[in-house]
């Protein structure tokens, strides 16, 4: 693992992939609005995005915990955020589909 | 099965959004494993690790409380002297000259009968603390196949502390020689003092510093009654020790997170006295006088003033020097020099602040040395600050499992400055400075106390009082029956 962490090529190829993955997601989801006839705005896709970058931050600074030894924290860090991130993307999820939920 | 483009696009945008969440949590995971996120190593020992930028923090402001008159510290006060003083009378072969407990401090020599009168808590924790010592060398046959390479690997760093091997040599004669010995005549002459400075802190990286600062010496720092090469002896400081050169290093930082049975003082110790000694004979081979100040006790200075003094950091409510960068984990020493330098300014972080709420170190020592009111409440030769109970805090080391009282650290572990330099800890070293209200190092403070386990005090203690807990589990390499065959009975 320390291989891993001290390699200075590594890294720099690992966020590249993750850079390239989630353009593939925010791809998909654009394709996906568009399949079920769902106009975003600006301001929606601003949210949608953080609540997506949050989510990914919370987790990994869970396991930045964890890697550290601290399980519990990790855990407990991962439990008290994980909540208001449901609760906000819910909201989000409401909003953005808010004439769909209405039509139905 | 046919894969459509619909399905294609499905199916890959949902695989990038699973891995993407995969990815980040074992990128959060190697930063957290990391070696090269401990705070303060980096990949280098160029002065690339005094990373944090003190320029927004430098204060123009005395960062020490000042409510009366200040006077230098009697040698006598500093608790190795004390001890070393005492006991020899108490194992004086000329038994005129020896003294007992049922003589009295009142036939005690000066200045030990002054202090203990001043101080009579003192001498029953000094009596406390001899008790506590023959048990731990009775006990420590119970622990030693448990914590024999932990004890090896201390050993193995002290070599260069102690006896005729130690590096540094004990200065012999009086600072006015030893101070200009070996000097070269052909004295270096510098283009300015801001070039002096940056080259010696510079030199100092390169011999291992992680953290250095210069600053001229404020006499009050300076012990008075003992001087090395002289022996006991009231004196005025030295002109020739005008500028310190301050550096700190960690200890290493899984050892030290193994506190207080796997960790030593020694590692660090050892580090610096190397680092003490070359620059000691650097300053000398360009022409200057040059004195190192390192530990145990190889002093004249009071360290963590003087580091304050340098820009290194704040003094923390465990009484010690707390770093931007290494948190409490930073041991120190200096060498005193007359080279014309340009000295740092002091730095206001908020470590006091900090230190105000938090209490998890005073709430997490073994001995309750660590004052738990909310401000410094004590007066310490004409400065209001924190202190700690020596005497306290030095039966602690006679009580845990150790071979020998060799420290305790907890109060270094558990302190939340003293985390990795990885990306979360970062955020919080940088922003917790900045935040005027204090609503931020609330907040941290908040998920510090209620996400991080922390044992009780007394489970760091031996059976029966305790389970000989550390504060994180000890390294492998430092885990005897990883390695050799142990029964593991514990």
């Amino acid at each position: 693992m320390e291989n891993i962490t001290t390699s200075t090529f590594l890294p720099a190829i690992f966020w590249l992939i993750m850079g390239m993955l989630n353009l593939i997601f925010i791809l998909f989801l654009r394709w996906w609005f568009r399949e079920l006839n769902v106009k975003l705005t600006k301001i929606k896709w601003l949210c949608l995005i953080g609540w997506w970058v949050i989510l990914l931050l919370t987790i990994c600074a869970s396991f930045t915990l964890i890697g550290e030894d601290e399980l519990q924290a990790g855990l407990r860090f991962f439990g008290f955020f994980l909540i208001p991130l449901l609760i906000s993307g819910f909201i989000i999820f409401r909003w953005i589909f808010k004439k769909i939920i209405i039509k139905s | 099965m046919k894969l459509d483009r619909r399905d294609f696009l499905k199916f890959g945008g949902l695989l990038s959004g699973t891995l993407s969440l995969f990815g980040f949590a074992g990128a959060g995971f190697l930063a957290g494993k990391s070696p090269t996120s401990y705070t303060g190593w980096g990949k280098n020992n160029l002065g690339k690790d005094q990373f944090f930028n003190r320029k927004p923090f430098y204060t123009n402001v005395s960062v020490h409380e000042k409510v009366g008159d200040s006077r230098r510290i009697n040698y006598i006060e500093n608790l190795f002297k004390r001890n070393g003083e005492l006991f020899r009378l108490m194992k004086a072969k000329d038994p005129e000259k020896r003294w007992t407990y049922e003589q009295g401090v009142k036939n005690l020599p000066e200045p030990l009968k002054k202090y203990y009168q001043e101080h009579p808590g003192s001498l029953d924790e000094f009596k406390l603390m001899m008790k506590m010592s023959k048990e731990q060398r009775k006990n420590w046959e119970k622990y030693r196949e448990r914590y024999a390479l932990a004890d090896a690997w201390s050993s193995a760093h002290s070599t260069i502390i102690h006896g005729k091997s130690s590096f540094p040599a004990s200065p012999d004669e009086p600072p006015d020689t030893w101070d200009f010995k070996h000097i070269n005549p052909n004295k270096l002459k510098f283009k300015s003092d801001k070039h002096a400075s940056e080259l010696l802190k510079k030199i100092t990286h390169s011999f291992g510093a992680t953290l250095v600062g210069i600053t001229k010496v404020n006499p009050d720092w300076v012990y008075q009654g003992y001087i090395r090469g002289v022996g006991k002896t009231q004196f005025e400081v030295p002109d020739h020790w005008k500028y310190a050169i301050v550096f700190a290093v960690p200890h290493e930082w899984d050892s030290m997170y193994a506190n207080p049975t796997y960790g030593t003082s020694y590692d660090a110790y050892s580090r610096l006295r190397i680092i003490g000694g070359k620059l000691q004979a650097f300053i000398r081979n360009i022409g200057y006088s040059s004195r190192a100040h390192v530990p145990p006790t190889s002093y004249e200075l009071i360290m963590p003033p003087l580091a304050i003094d340098a820009g290194l950091g704040e003094l923390g409510r465990n009484s010690i020097l707390i770093t931007p960068e290494l948190g409490a984990n930073a041991r120190l020493a200096a060498v005193t020099t007359d080279i014309p330098l340009q000295s740092d300014k002091p730095i206001k972080i908020g470590i006091k602040e900090f230190c105000e709420k938090c209490k998890i170190c005073a709430d997490s020592c073994p001995s309750g040395a660590i004052e738990k009111s909310d401000t410094p409440q004590q007066i310490v030769r004409g400065y209001r600050r924190w202190h700690i109970d020596q005497d306290k805090c030095f039966r602690m080391w006679n009580t845990v499992a150790t071979s020998h009282p060799r420290g305790c650290r907890i109060c270094l572990a558990v302190c939340p400055y003293s985390r990795k330099n990885n990306w979360i800890h970062t955020i919080a070293r940088e922003v917790d400075p900045r935040d005027k209200t204090g609503l931020f190092s609330s907040l941290m403070l908040g998920m510090q106390k209620n996400f991080f386990d922390y044992p009780d005090a007394e489970q760091y203690l031996p059976h029966p009082d305790g389970d000989n807990l550390t504060y994180q589990n000890a390294p492998d390499w430092l885990l005897t029956e990883e390695w050799c065959n142990v029964e593991k009975d514990w």
